[in-house]
């Protein structure tokens, strides 16, 4: 019996049973994310559900969230900020719809967590923080996992980022009362503006911006999670 | 003749006062620190569970009477004093970096529920000590519990005014410090001839450590996900100026990078001006304005939908509800209005108004609320304009229960009845998902066109919408060909899309701003057509139009939807939607649960043997349910009629506290017999069936009149009921000090839980069935309270 205690100490010491170990465990709860929360509510972008299960969501989260990185819902990140639910990063990847050889500007860095998965499916992704602590983490972090084409700038989101425009897709996740007009003429003609509305820990919809000429339109979309409270049937 | 340890009556009914004026004041001054580290909502969840502190402070003598009886003279100092520390104290301990918890963190992490407990614990201590004091006197001098009652009254009733006091001349941090003093000099005052030694020791200690909280008050840090918690991490983000007032800490706040361009059109295509930004209680109120003077030739408000009125008709008089720090002011004088009334009930916000027009002879800003400024005023307007509606990130419905005497059918058809040949009411709201304010406002337009008999309401309504809102014109006309085509010019050229026109030609609702839930507009067309009501009934949200005696604008929830709200909570996926009902709902379950266990907690200690248990039980239960419910409706009633909601709810409470307090003195002269105990409230549920019939129409001819001449009906309303409704509770203890007097803290306890239940059972019935029903469920409980006489046995 005592043998018997010896070799399962032995063998747990060197990772005899591998499901015990932290990294193994977050890949399974991430590909848990991916089937459960984004594609069962309707996300089919194959490249945004292969950059959702690349991109290691418990490393952008503060050490005492870790655990609960995968979870059905936004998390905290300090300074009044938080990490969007995966489906609703999912959502506003899939609708930005840009490919390889795109190039993305998103205002309101945070964590850095959406530049990562834009950054698995895009040329280069341009991010600005306003909040000097969050910009300066987010950028040793993005640095830290290798997100080469990611470039961090602590700024003032307003003005964009002038000197890479025009832009295929921009993402305001900073989102005020206003849509900067910087913002409009650094889109490309035919390029995407997304903009989360909402409370800090609910996104109640996205606002989906097209440059046409001169012209520009908005859709306001609804994520899925919020159909339920309203009516049984999908919009 | 006074023993050397023992105090005199006159210094004990002094005491009594002086704690009971630092407990009111503590209560709202902790309201107003909360709402302004928290939100409003979760302010009085805390103070609701801390004010169970009068309950437990009545379980707790029921326990141990005879002993904290027989050291009266000694305890009841040193209560006063230990709650004159704990006062500060626990201000500073639960914004300790430990102990503080955030609100929207409850949802998100447990440990922040954990503080959340410890917060109700460490806020219920002074309640807890400050009430076992007060029940303690009316226990030991229960033979004299006129006197003492009326010290209680009227110290509350003080206490209410010394917190506005406070409020005003105070800053927030030293705010509990000086209130403190007040149960500190209460302390001194009670403190016998014959001082014991740790008395000797405590009294200067106190000084001392009263003396260090207010040189090191405690910081107050706003929850980070406050509008001014975000701000002030701009860059160079700094407080230009604050001041601590009765309706809320204002905080004007500058940043290179603040902007100020709310919905401002896509089709905009110049620079943002960069704004200070005004906050009330770290919400964002407003921003200053630029003098009109050095607007921009293209001024940015132009290009918001609230812009549309004065592109289609050439306005003259125009009315500003609710203007704020002015940006509607500003609109109206950037279009040459000639005449501009506004009004702003925040005295600090009026002043940043006035400066903003100084000289602008044809701007007359009031300080009153809109109804008061309404119902006197002769004149005729071509445009009265009310503010947007919600937030653009939504207010998660943390101000459900906030009535909004504006946006009632009532005030709409004031409004209307305000209105020129060719005048228009502007309404707007942030689009919101699910669609509530939109629905909501077109739903009490639809009526107010059915009830002034408009055959066809959508000849008289206008709406557009842009990217992120949506603005309604109800005009008094209907609308004509070429104010049609003007509206669509003013879209066509903002990039704003028309939502409702007169005629019936086909519309492009979404050219430029989309929806992928189309159904809005088929709801919006039903609104206005007379299959309303069926709309109104079915969707998943109340929509229906709010009133005068249902004026909770914000509050969409239904009923049958809790459970639902409660489950998603419980799932970590609440949406933040309605919030602030969904609290008020677990505050009462909490405040029913936490009262039933101390409740039943002295019956295991010592059962309760009383011959009269259902007369002890119904007559002080109802006592304290009936007049927390009436403290309610009247704060109500006459905010509307005073028209400015912070000395309106001082008045109404003073004058109820006073001349409660009268007839509990009044009471000690009465002869104590069963019948004058049935018949007290029976004379007050009839006062109360009186004023439910009364009262409208008396405030309705009255509201014009000067203000002094309003707070004297005022005194004569409530002063009546006041001075009948202070007698019930004193002939109760009076009598049971004659009977059973281990019955009399019991008695405390159960008025005390009551009282509490009651705050938060009222906010309930009003949200849910209106002002009118609660004061008459309080008439009816006073006739119950009346009957439950007949159970006196011996």
């Amino acid at each position: 019996m005592k043998k018997l205690c010896t070799l399962i100490i032995i063998l747990l010491n060197v990772g005899f049973f591998p499901s015990l170990s932290g990294q193994d465990k977050f890949e399974i709860k991430r590909k848990e994310m991916i089937k459960k929360q984004i594609q069962a509510r309707g996300i089919t972008d194959k490249k945004t559900l292969k950059a959702m299960e690349a991109v290691p969501r418990h490393l952008f989260v503060p050490e005492e969230y870790q655990d609960r990185a995968y979870d059905d819902g936004p998390l905290p990140i300090g300074y009044g900020q938080t990490i969007s639910q995966p489906y609703i990063v999912a959502y506003m990847t899939e609708l930005l719809n840009v490919g390889p050889d795109d190039v993305v500007l998103e205002i309101g860095t945070g964590s850095g967590y959406q530049a990562a998965v834009l950054s698995r499916i895009v040329k280069k992704v341009y991010t600005v923080e306003i909040i000097e602590e969050l910009g300066l983490a987010a950028k040793e972090r993005l640095k830290t996992l290798n997100y080469d084409n990611v470039e961090v700038k602590i700024g003032d989101g307003y003005y964009g980022w002038e000197e890479h425009a025009p832009y295929d897709g921009i993402i305001v996740t900073a989102a005020s009362e206003y849509i900067p007009p910087p913002l409009i003429q650094q889109l490309k003609d035919k390029g995407r503006m997304i903009i989360p509305v909402g409370s800090p820990f609910s996104v109640q919809n996205l606002m989906l911006v097209e440059k046409s000429g001169d012209k520009i339109k908005t859709k306001s979309l609804i994520p899925v999670r919020f159909v339920p409270l309203t009516r049984k049937s999908k919009p | 003749m006074e023993s050397d340890n023992t105090t005199s009556l006159v210094r004990i009914n002094a005491a009594i006062g002086l704690i009971s004026a630092a407990i009111i004041a503590f209560q709202l001054i902790l309201m107003q620190i909360l709402s302004y580290i928290q939100w409003y909502h979760f302010a009085y969840m805390i103070i609701s569970i801390a004010l169970l502190g009068f309950g437990a402070a009545g379980t707790f003598l029921t326990i141990f009477q005879k002993k904290l009886e027989k050291n009266y003279y000694t305890l009841f100092p040193l209560l006063l004093i230990v709650t004159a520390i704990l006062i500060p104290v626990v201000v500073g301990i639960a914004n300790s970096d430990a102990v503080r918890f955030d609100s929207l963190l409850i949802f998100q992490d447990s440990r922040h529920i954990g503080r959340l407990i410890l917060s109700y614990f460490i806020f219920f201590l002074p309640f807890l000590t400050g009430a076992l004091a007060i029940g303690l006197s009316f226990s030991k001098f229960a033979d004299q519990i006129g006197k003492i009652y009326f010290s209680n009254l009227i110290g509350s009733g003080i206490g209410g005014i010394i917190a506005l006091f406070i409020m005003q001349w105070i800053i927030p941090e030293q705010q509990s410090f000086a209130v403190a003093v007040l149960a500190f000099l209460g302390g001194i005052v009670s403190l016998p001839k014959n001082k014991k030694t740790f008395l000797h020791i405590l009294t200067p200690l106190s000084t001392l450590i009263l003396a260090i909280l207010f040189f090191y008050p405690p910081r107050l840090i706003p929850s980070e996900y406050k509008d001014i918690s975000k701000t002030m991490l701009l860059p160079d983000a700094k407080v230009e100026y604050e001041k601590s007032t009765p309706h809320g800490f204002v905080q004007i706040v500058s940043s290179p990078v603040l902007r100020y361009a709310p919905g401002v059109s896509l089709a905009y295509q110049d620079s943002f001006p960069v704004r200070k930004v005004v906050f009330n209680n770290g919400n964002w109120m407003g921003c200053l304005l630029p003098s009109p003077l050095e607007q921009n030739k293209t001024n940015i408000l132009d290009y918001t939908p609230q812009a549309l009125p004065y592109h289609i008709n050439n306005i003259k008089n125009a009315m500003i509800i609710n203007a704020g720090t002015g940006e509607n002011v500003l609109l109206a004088v950037s279009h040459q209005v000639a005449r501009i009334t506004a009004n702003e009930t925040n005295p600090e916000i009026f002043k940043i108004l006035c400066q903003s027009f100084e000289g602008f002879y044809g701007v007359q800003p009031y300080e009153t609320l809109p109804r008061t400024l309404l119902t006197p005023d002769t004149s005729r307007y071509d445009l009265i304009e009310l503010p947007i509606i919600g937030s653009f990130f939504g207010n998660s419905g943390l101000n459900a229960v906030e009535p909004r005497y504006e946006l009632t059918l009532e005030a709409l058809q004031e409004m209307w009845n305000k209105l020129s040949r060719e005048g228009m009411i502007s309404l707007s709201c942030w689009m919101d998902y699910p669609v509530r304010n939109a629905y909501r406002l077109l739903s009490t337009i639809g009526l107010l066109l059915d009830k002034n008999n408009i055959n066809h309401p959508p000849q008289h309504v206008v709406a557009i919408r842009s990217w992120c809102a949506i603005t309604f014109l109800v005009k008094k006309s209907p609308f004509k060909r070429d104010e049609i085509n003007k509206v669509h010019l003013f879209c066509e050229n903002r990039m704003f899309d028309p939502l409702v026109l007169p005629g019936n030609q086909e519309i492009d609702r979404d050219k430029y701003n989309m929806l992928q839930d189309t159904a809005f507009f088929t709801h919006v067309d039903q609104l206005l057509s007379p299959n309303k009501k069926t709309l109104i009934q079915q969707y998943p949200y109340r929509i229906h139009p709010t009133t005068d005696n249902r004026p909770f604008f914000f509050q969409f929830v239904r009923f049958k939807q809790i459970p639902q709200l409660l489950t998603s909570i419980r799932e970590k996926n609440f949406p933040f939607l309605d919030i602030g009902y969904v609290l008020i709902i677990l505050t009462f379950i909490q405040i029913v649960f936490i009262a039933a266990i101390f409740i039943l907690l002295p019956l295991s200690f010592s059962p309760w043997k009383s011959k009269n248990k259902k007369w002890v039980f119904i007559y002080f239960s109802g006592l304290g349910l009936a007049y927390m419910f009436l403290e309610m409706v009247f704060i109500q009633q006459f905010t509307f009629y005073f028209g400015e909601p912070t000395y309106a709810a001082s008045a109404t409470l003073s004058i109820l506290l006073f001349t409660s307090g009268l007839g509990s003195y009044y009471s000690g002269k009465l002869q104590n017999s069963n019948k004058i105990r049935r018949a007290l409230p029976l004379i007050i549920a009839a006062i109360l069936i009186l004023y439910a019939f009364i009262l409208s129409p008396i405030f309705s001819a009255t509201i014009g009149i000067e203000f002094p001449f309003k707070i004297m009906i005022a005194t004569v309303l409530l002063g009546v009921l006041g001075f009948f409704l202070g007698m019930p509770f004193p002939l109760g203890i009076n009598y049971l000090s004659g009977k059973n007097t281990d019955d009399i803290p019991w008695a405390w306890a159960l008025n005390g839980y009551f009282s509490v239940i009651s705050t938060v059972l009222a906010t309930i019935i009003s949200v849910e069935a209106g002002y009118l029903l609660l004061l008459l469920i309080a008439a009816f409980i006073y006739a119950l309270v009346s009957i439950a006489n007949v159970w006196i046995k011996g």
